[in-house]
């Protein structure tokens, strides 16, 4: 099957083979040439396809293989989502540690991406609660893995270029509650933003902070804090998980984010959420907030959007966010989506997105101009040592990721040195050179 | 209620024994491969509590009678039975065809599901509340030159499924229920060009365990399908035998 196949931001659209195994003994026949792992196919970086491979989708493989409440751990086929294993799990009272934000999304490429969730400071990312692997390569069968293993480390994060994941054992914990209690706190600057997501760090269940940079002239980022409480309050409702509708391939024929409605959505969304400064917010738009959104995604229209997220050290934050506001007044984007989250205790390695410090995103419309934004952003983030999402952006260059992560040549040289023909390889490998 | 399910390790079979794990049903699966079964039974008896129990077979090759016994040891005589396994050469079945594929194909798609319900039907006989369900297809309602050996075979199981309703209604038995199925969005249909839409297995799943326990004979699933192949029954020989369908 030859579909055209876009990522999640639209900034990269090809026309790929995509194979659909639904029985093991087609694992075992995996196409010949260059293949891509794909799980939900909702990388915002066409890290699941690439021209001339072959997307081998793990959809079928989504079942719940072993569980054991005593030791909270389970066992599944990585083609699992989330969503259906928040659906086995919340009834028990329990949860994976790290959620990100939409139920699509597969086991496998969280693992891949080893992605982060709302409280990197208390549980890590994705990574550190997975203890064991089966992954598939034609040239090297399936293999067992468990942290211990050199392949497993570079399988966890590893952008699913070291094989197929096909099986994943994961760690659980309680489920800390039914709801929470987000309390929105309105701060005038970033700035104020960034102190304020320090304090909340260790008090609070989850925190991050929403600022307003839609207007691109001198402007502080008012916006606010949300910090949040888990309770309970009723038993964990999972019958009512709305069906995930994200396709990336959706999009409004004409943008509707422009730089009109930008501001004044943003304004709508910033009193909206001060209006009614405590709210109670149950738990599956704890874990989706994306979930019923998916429209934002369609919203810019064909042409897409990029996303751009950036690890950096707390003490140069404001420091960094000066001259990130000067370049935006100089090239005149707006800014439709900020947020701040602190990440503390994570350890950065390989081409992982990890570490202490604040993390810092940004979604703008894919234009010319945005582009010539987040070139000049490139350099002034390797000038103040931050590290760029490779599984954000979807138009970072080779030398910019080696710029950032002094592991680069460690991860491309031990990728071929487990596979010297490198089967494995996505649109996302191509661009990094990987 | 106890359910077995001939060809269940993916597509329709599979989704349908999700379907009757979810309503409680005790289960005995068969493929011809454990390493699909045994993940189903495992994923079934977590997430749904029931008993699942796998025979790894290839239905050509199987002796029924040892089969049955097998079922009755891990569930006693069965209320369901439900006979989902088939295979079609679309790119071989056009004209001659090596005599082994043609072989094969009546096997998978007739003889076996035959052979199979035959030692059931002591057990379907003595449950009114059971359900005798056989997986056909559209494309077996009119003989085309595309096909050919497939439609044939197929037929001929509708045919006993004819039989076997009119048996079992004389005995105040299970229900039969035969589907001719149009397409269904399995990995053999995955970026066909389609000239109808095609049924998710889940969803066909979901209508034919509702419709269980019901006397309904032959009918299509999705139902919109009797307008279109009663326009192609209705066709003219001199017309039909123009089409290249």
């Amino acid at each position: 099957m030859t579909s055209r196949t876009a990522s999640l931001d639209r900034h990269l659209s090809e026309s790929c083979r995509i194979e659909k195994p639904d029985r093991y003994q087609e694992l075992d026949h995996l196409p010949d040439g260059p293949i891509a792992a794909r799980g939900a196919g909702l990388s915002y970086v066409a890290a699941s396809f690439e021209s001339h491979a072959t997307s081998v989708c793990l959809g079928a493989f989504d079942r719940i293989l072993a569980f054991d409440p005593t030791v909270r751990s389970i066992t599944v086929e990585a083609g699992i989502s989330l969503g259906k294993l928040h659906r086995f799990l919340a009834p028990l009272g329990l949860c994976l540690p790290v959620q990100p934000g939409y139920p699509a999304l597969t086991v496998g490429g969280c693992v891949a991406a080893d992605v982060h969730g709302k409280n990197h400071g208390r549980e890590g990312t994705f990574g550190r609660h997975v203890t064991g692997l089966k992954l598939l390569h034609p040239d090297h069968g399936m293999v067992a893995l468990a942290p211990c293993d050199d392949l497993f480390t570079l399988t966890v994060g590893g952008l699913g270029l070291t094989g197929i994941i096909v099986t994943a054992t994961l760690s659980l914990i309680p489920l800390a509650g039914t709801a929470m209690i987000m309390v929105h706190s309105a701060v005038a600057t970033i700035e104020d933003g960034a102190v304020a997501l320090a304090q909340l760090a260790d008090t609070s269940d989850m925190a991050y902070g929403w600022f307003d940079f839609s207007t691109p002239n001198h402007q502080d980022g008012a916006g606010f804090i949300t910090s949040a409480r888990w309770i309970t309050d009723q038993t964990a409702r999972t019958d009512d998980l709305k069906a995930p509708s994200l396709d990336p391939a959706q999009a409004l024929p004409l943008p509707a984010f422009n730089r009109l409605t930008m501001p004044v959505i943003n304004h709508l969304y910033r009193w909206s959420n001060l209006r009614q400064t405590k709210v109670r917010t149950p738990l599956q738009a704890v874990l989706w907030p994306a979930l019923g959104r998916e429209n934002y995604f369609k919203f810019y229209g064909p042409d897409g959007f990029i996303e751009s997220q950036i690890l950096m050290q707390r003490d140069k934050f404001a420091e960094y966010i000066k001259a990130w506001r000067l370049c935006q007044i100089k090239h005149g984007v707006p800014v439709m989506l900020t947020t701040l989250k602190a990440f503390t205790g994570g350890k950065q390695s390989l081409l992982r997105y990890d570490g202490a410090g604040l993390s810092f995103t940004i979604d703008v419309a894919n234009t010319l101009s945005s582009l010539a934004f987040l070139a000049e952003l490139d350099g002034l983030n390797v000038e103040f040592g931050a590290v760029s999402s490779v599984m954000k952006d979807s138009r970072l260059s080779m030398a910019t990721v080696r710029a950032q992560y002094g592991d680069y040549d460690t991860f491309r040289e031990r990728l071929r040195t487990y596979d010297p023909s490198r089967r494995f390889v996505t649109a996302l490998s191509r661009r990094l050179d990987l | 209620m106890k359910s077995v399910v001939i060809g269940a390790s993916a597509g329709l079979g599979r989704a349908l024994a999700e379907e009757l794990a979810q309503r409680g049903d005790q289960l005995f699966l068969v493929s011809s491969n454990l390493d699909d079964l045994a993940p189903i039974a495992a994923d079934l008896t977590l997430r749904y509590g029931v008993s699942v129990t796998v025979e790894a077979a290839d239905i050509t090759t199987l002796d029924p009678e040892a089969f049955r016994d097998k079922v009755h040891a891990a569930l006693g005589p069965i209320d369901n039975l439900l006979l989902i396994a088939g295979i079609s050469l679309l790119d071989k079945d056009k004209g001659p065809m090596p005599p082994a594929d043609l072989d094969r194909l009546i096997a998978v798609n007739f003889t076996a599901p035959l052979r199979i319900a035959n030692v059931f039907l002591p057990d379907l006989t003595q449950s009114p509340a059971g359900n005798f369900i056989g997986a056909g297809s559209v494309a077996a309602v009119r003989g085309r030159r595309n096909n050919m050996v497939y439609a044939a075979a197929k037929r001929g199981f509708e045919c006993y499924a004819d039989s076997v309703r009119h048996y079992l209604a004389g005995q105040n038995g299970a229900k039969v229920q035969f589907y001719r199925l149009g397409y269904l969005k399995t990995r053999m249909t995955a970026g066909q060009k389609l000239p109808f839409p095609a049924l998710d297995p889940s969803e066909a799943a979901k209508s034919m365990v509702a419709n269980m326990g019901k006397d309904l004979g032959s009918v299509y699933l999705p139902r919109w399908w009797i307008g279109i192949m009663s326009l192609i029954q209705a066709l003219p020989w001199a017309l039909f035998k123009k089409l290249d369908i």
